[in-house]
């Protein structure tokens, strides 16, 4: 069967079905991918939707700052994966250090957190044994973002560690939210696939309190912008911050040229 | 599929079995098929009150995937049903059986939908209040949709003879 030519396809035809399956189509090339991708340099970076010239324009400036990547899927937990892979690096990377002894006693308290909001401890246990086997630095790369239902369970543990810190400090994030906070919280935090919004970056900063630095890389003719969430989780100089990227739809994580890969 | 995912998929249908033995909705009874196998429920739901599935007793099958909790089940009715939510063979589409991600129609967008906080209980409480509240807007049976806007009285007399059939009549 002969493929359509470009001119041939009538979009006033798509069906919603035809639309799905196309997006299926995707999904399945997507899901062919590693959950998260090798370490490369900065310079290989790849993205859709923007031109070309900007583009590379933009990947020179962020080379001033940043010489290396790893690309996470696309499947709307990008925001998650990303963070998650490069929270637990930083961790284990130095597991001594203090900043590290800090946030592995915040993580293993999450789950008193949790359940003080009502998640039931048996729904959320194993999830909860996923994510703390990640301070561990042989499961963290063999198990944690190797095994798919490991790596979501982790993403869903981190949901849920957003969805507890919107309902506790709830006042801190109505105000940013067009809908009352349970149905967003149902509909847009907790369900896997989902994407974020800047309220889900900022609980997720100020539950595991961790600072957030965002390379947003655009189509516009501006410089990369950065912008940082939870400056006041970095409490020297040398506390080690998680940087990410965000090109238009997605999360990947970047490396500062003064880290160690 | 892992040994540790194996446990965790069957640690929660175990926990969830439990649960609705010991508190089980009205009108709803699910559990495993057989001993052997947790990832195939049998469920049996009542026809909601005031509504013309009333009487009705109608069994359906969930199906459980490898990696559940964090994807839902497929929950597909074994008898013959009219509603515009349901699928001529059977398969239920509602927001919370959605997979993660999977958003095949906009207009779901403001319903709850699946995540691993839900659970089979909240799965057969949204198809009972989809049985007694179907959303023609965006159906599964477009003639049963069609039919529940347009002819009411018609749509209620064709779910009524389903009804007989679910008892054997």
């Amino acid at each position: 069967m002969d493929s359509p030519k470009e001119n041939d396809i009538n979009y006033a035809d798509l069906t919603d079905e035809n639309i799905i399956n196309y997006e299926n189509l995707i999904k399945e090339d997507e899901e062919k991918k590693p959950l998260v991708s090798e370490y490369d340099v900065i310079e290989n970076y790849k993205v859709n939707y923007i031109d070309s010239e900007i583009f590379s324009k933009k990947i020179n400036q962020l080379k001033n700052d940043c010489k290396g990547y790893r690309s996470v899927r696309k499947d709307g937990n990008c925001f998650y994966r990303s963070f998650s892979y490069k929270y637990f690096e930083l961790i284990n990377k130095n597991k001594n250090s203090k900043w590290s002894q800090e946030m592995k006693k915040i993580a293993k308290d999450s789950i008193n957190v949790l359940t003080s909001v009502n998640f039931e401890k048996e729904t959320i246990e194993d999830f909860y044994d996923f994510f703390m086997d990640a301070f561990d630095p042989q499961k963290f790369r063999e198990i944690s973002f190797v095994d798919e239902y490991t790596s979501n369970g982790i993403v869903f543990y981190l949901r849920l560690i957003c969805s507890a810190e919107l309902k506790i400090n709830h006042e801190a994030y109505e105000m940013f939210l067009e809908e009352p906070l349970d149905s967003f919280i149902s509909r847009q935090v907790e369900p896997l696939g989902r994407d974020v919004d800047n309220v889900q970056i900022m609980a997720i900063v100020n539950a595991l309190k961790v600072c957030i630095n965002i390379a947003y890389l655009d189509s516009t003719n501006n410089n990369v912008n950065w912008i940082k969430f939870g400056e006041e989780y970095q409490k020297d100089a040398n506390s080690p911050v998680i940087n990410l990227l965000f090109t238009p739809g997605h999360y990947d994580m970047l490396y500062h040229n003064d880290e160690n890969v | 599929m892992s040994f540790r995912q194996r446990s965790t998929t069957l640690k929660r249908l175990m926990t969830e079995y439990k649960e609705l033995t010991l508190n089980a909705p009205e009108g709803i009874i699910a559990g495993p098929v057989s001993e052997t196998d947790f990832f195939k429920w049998e469920a049996l739901i009542s026809g909601p009150e005031k509504t013309p599935y009333e009487g009705g007793i109608f069994p359906a099958i969930l199906t459980f995937p490898n990696d559940y909790p964090l994807s839902p089940p497929v929950m597909e009715f074994t008898c013959e049903m009219w509603h515009p939510n349901i699928y001529k063979n059977g398969k239920v589409c509602i927001s919370i059986l959605h997979a993660p991600g999977n958003d095949p129609n906009m207009y779901e967008s403001s319903n709850e939908r699946w995540s691993p906080v839900q659970s089979v209980e909240k799965i057969l409480l949204s198809v009972v209040s989809m049985l007694a509240e179907p959303n023609d807007e965006s159906p599964a049976n477009v003639d049963a949709a069609k039919m529940y806007r347009n002819n009411r009285e018609e749509f209620d007399n064709r779910v009524r003879k389903t009804v007989e059939k679910s008892l054997g009549f």
